[in-house]
């Protein structure tokens, strides 16, 4: 195995931590996806209005996601909340609040741009069939949103598990982390720890994101 | 166009030759757009009750309204102006208020779910934290766990070993302090930028994480007494090795990596040193080893740990300028536990605790050579 250098990876309990940290990126992640998509959903009807003060709030509030790092929010939510309120905040619970405020944030404006792309004689046409607007937005509008949703959100939910990488700054010990770790603490004894760590961790991300794309493809063939 | 429901179409028609009246016809276009309840939709059922049915409300509810402004263009065309723009106005009216209602009520639920978020994260959270932003030496005994900061990818001061326990210099400390201020130990992994962040904030007690004592940080938070030298080396080939800076001639190239003290140092002591600058530490390296330069000046850790690894090579000076040091930080005002850890390092330093931390966790990377350069024992540097 001298060649590959693939030893690296069982030596002690190295593939388990690999395995919990990405079990760690996956669990943050995938809590904030979810938050972000029923939040998003509302969020990007309210985005719809033509209300002057929502329009205002929802501009905002996408463009301070748009404009800021993500890494610079979370030190906000970890740190600033601690010193400006006192709050002390756990760093995965922060991270998840940050990934679901982004996640929001997108989210509701991808929910937005499906809405409206969402042709009017579609609203008048239920209309013209006597449904309300409960039933118009459940039985017409929705399943034709959602249809249009799913490859621009895929793109976000599998950037939204990839970006956890940088939740490390915050001490949450993650797959990359572990990872750094294990290449560190064979420095002396295996230069080349790198590549094939390195390696694994693509791995690891490639199976955490390859069936969310793959259910995607499903949806999307099923629904068309 | 095959228009499976005549009756729209018929009033089509007659809107399209009826050439007086327009006020009916008004009133035509109106009921045809707003269909109220259940009568129209009862008539166009009834045709297609035989057919898949919802598929064919949607298709044909599409083509119904296509027809229809198609009718309407051309119909409206002919009537009053003012007229065609009173009636728009009071349907968009009727709708924006439905619409309004309905969002109105999905603003509510909104706003609910975010303030109920809110308060959990903050309530579920809060108090740990006191108002002074840190632990003192006596909350943390009580409290059984003290917190410390330490790098987790930093070998060989502090890491992660391949049992997922912490090991190295700065964990051997750390362990020490732990078991003689009686409480366990809760290591916290942390990155060289936010160090001074965790003290500020009181996210950790103690941050033992290779910190080196500069004017700037001594500002942000409290050092305790050192216990470790660092400072510059320059490593050079076997074949011609220099232990004295004025031994560089003019066409001779050192090589530093950018950003680092080395880098600074050199431009500011020795100007007309030329310096070939890289990146990263693995194309400075590979440089180095190529004869691009006939030196390489870095931390000392890191030339004295590459000369042990490469044979071939010499750290031919070892401490350039003057020494910076390396120290546990507490959070700023702290004084209990500063006093603390200061007496702690005084009294091991009777027992030599930092050379025998040195032969620990440092001897395989640096050898036994720097270990007097290296250790500061009892807070006190002996050179």
């Amino acid at each position: 195995m001298r060649d590959l250098g693939i030893d690296i990876l069982f030596k002690g309990v190295n593939f388990q931590r690999l395995l919990e940290g990405l079990w760690v990126s996956m669990r943050i992640s995938l809590i904030s996806v979810a938050i972000s998509i029923v939040l998003g959903l509302l969020i990007g009807a309210l985005m719809t209005l033509k209300n002057p003060v929502i329009k205002v709030i929802t501009r905002i509030y996408l463009e301070i996601v748009r404009i800021m790092p993500q890494l610079v929010l979370l030190f906000i939510v970890f740190f600033g909340t601690t010193r400006v309120l006192g709050i002390n905040i756990d760093a995965e619970y922060a991270s998840i609040i940050v990934f679901s405020f982004w996640g929001t944030a997108e989210m509701g404006d991808l929910v937005r741009s499906a809405l409206i792309s969402i042709p009017r004689h579609q609203y008048e046409s239920a209309a013209a069939l006597g449904m309300n607007r409960l039933q118009t937005f459940q039985k017409i509008i929705l399943p034709q949103t959602l249809r249009r949703l799913i490859p621009n959100s895929i793109n976000l939910i599998t950037r939204m598990i990839k970006t956890t990488s940088l939740v490390m700054m915050i001490g949450v010990v993650e797959v990359l982390k572990v990872g750094q770790q294990i290449i560190e603490a064979n420095r002396t004894t295996d230069p080349n720890g790198a590549f094939v760590v390195y390696g694994a961790v693509f791995v690891l991300y490639f199976i955490a994101c390859w069936p969310i794309s793959m259910l995607a493809r499903y949806l999307e063939k099923r629904w068309n | 166009m095959g228009y499976s429901y005549s009756n729209i179409r018929k009033r089509c028609d007659t809107r399209q030759d009826s050439k007086k009246g327009s006020a009916g016809m008004q009133k035509l276009i109106l009921l045809s757009r707003i269909p109220h309840k259940n009568q129209k939709l009862l008539l166009i059922r009834n045709r297609l009750k035989e057919n898949s049915y919802k598929k064919q409300m949607q298709e044909i509810s599409r083509e119904k309204s296509a027809d229809r402004n198609s009718c309407k263009k051309t119909a409206i065309s002919r009537t009053n102006r003012n007229r065609k723009k009173k009636s728009r106005k009071r349907k968009r009216g009727k709708i924006m208020k439905r619409r309004g209602r309905w969002h109105k009520i999905l603003a509510l639920g909104l706003a609910a779910v975010f303030t109920v978020g809110a308060l959990a994260g903050c309530g579920s959270k809060s108090g740990s934290s006191s108002s002074k932003g840190y632990r003192t030496l006596d909350e943390i005994k009580k409290s059984g766990t003290i917190r410390i900061g330490v790098f987790s990818d930093k070998s060989p001061f502090g890491y992660v070993d391949d049992d997922g326990n912490y090991a190295g210099y700065d964990v051997y400390f750390a362990e020490r302090l732990g078991k003689d201020l009686g409480v366990k130990i809760k290591y916290v992994s942390t990155e060289a930028a936010s160090r001074v962040e965790y003290l500020q904030t009181g996210k950790v007690d103690v941050i033992l994480a290779n910190f080196t004592v500069t004017d700037e940080r001594a500002k942000q938070v409290d050092f305790a007494k050192p216990y470790m030298n660092v400072g510059l080396g320059v490593v050079s080939h076997d074949s011609r090795v220099i232990t004295d800076m004025s031994q560089i001639k003019d066409d001779d190239q050192v090589i530093v990596i950018s950003g680092t003290t080395a880098e600074t140092y050199l431009t500011k002591n020795y100007p007309n040193i030329k310096q070939q600058k890289f990146d990263t530490y693995a194309a400075a390296k590979s440089a180095f080893e190529n004869g691009t330069g006939v030196a390489w000046a870095n931390d000392n850790t890191e030339v004295i740990a590459f000369a042990k690894a490469n044979p071939g090579y010499t750290v031919g000076i070892d401490s350039l300028g003057d020494p910076d040091t390396i120290a546990p930080a507490v959070t700023k005002g702290n004084s209990t536990l500063l006093k603390w850890i200061n007496e702690e390092i005084e009294t091991l330093g009777k027992e030599n605790f930092f050379h025998k931390d040195y032969e620990a966790t440092l001897t395989s990377t640096y050898g036994a050579d720097y270990e007097d350069t290296l250790v500061i024992e009892g807070g006190k540097s002996s050179n």
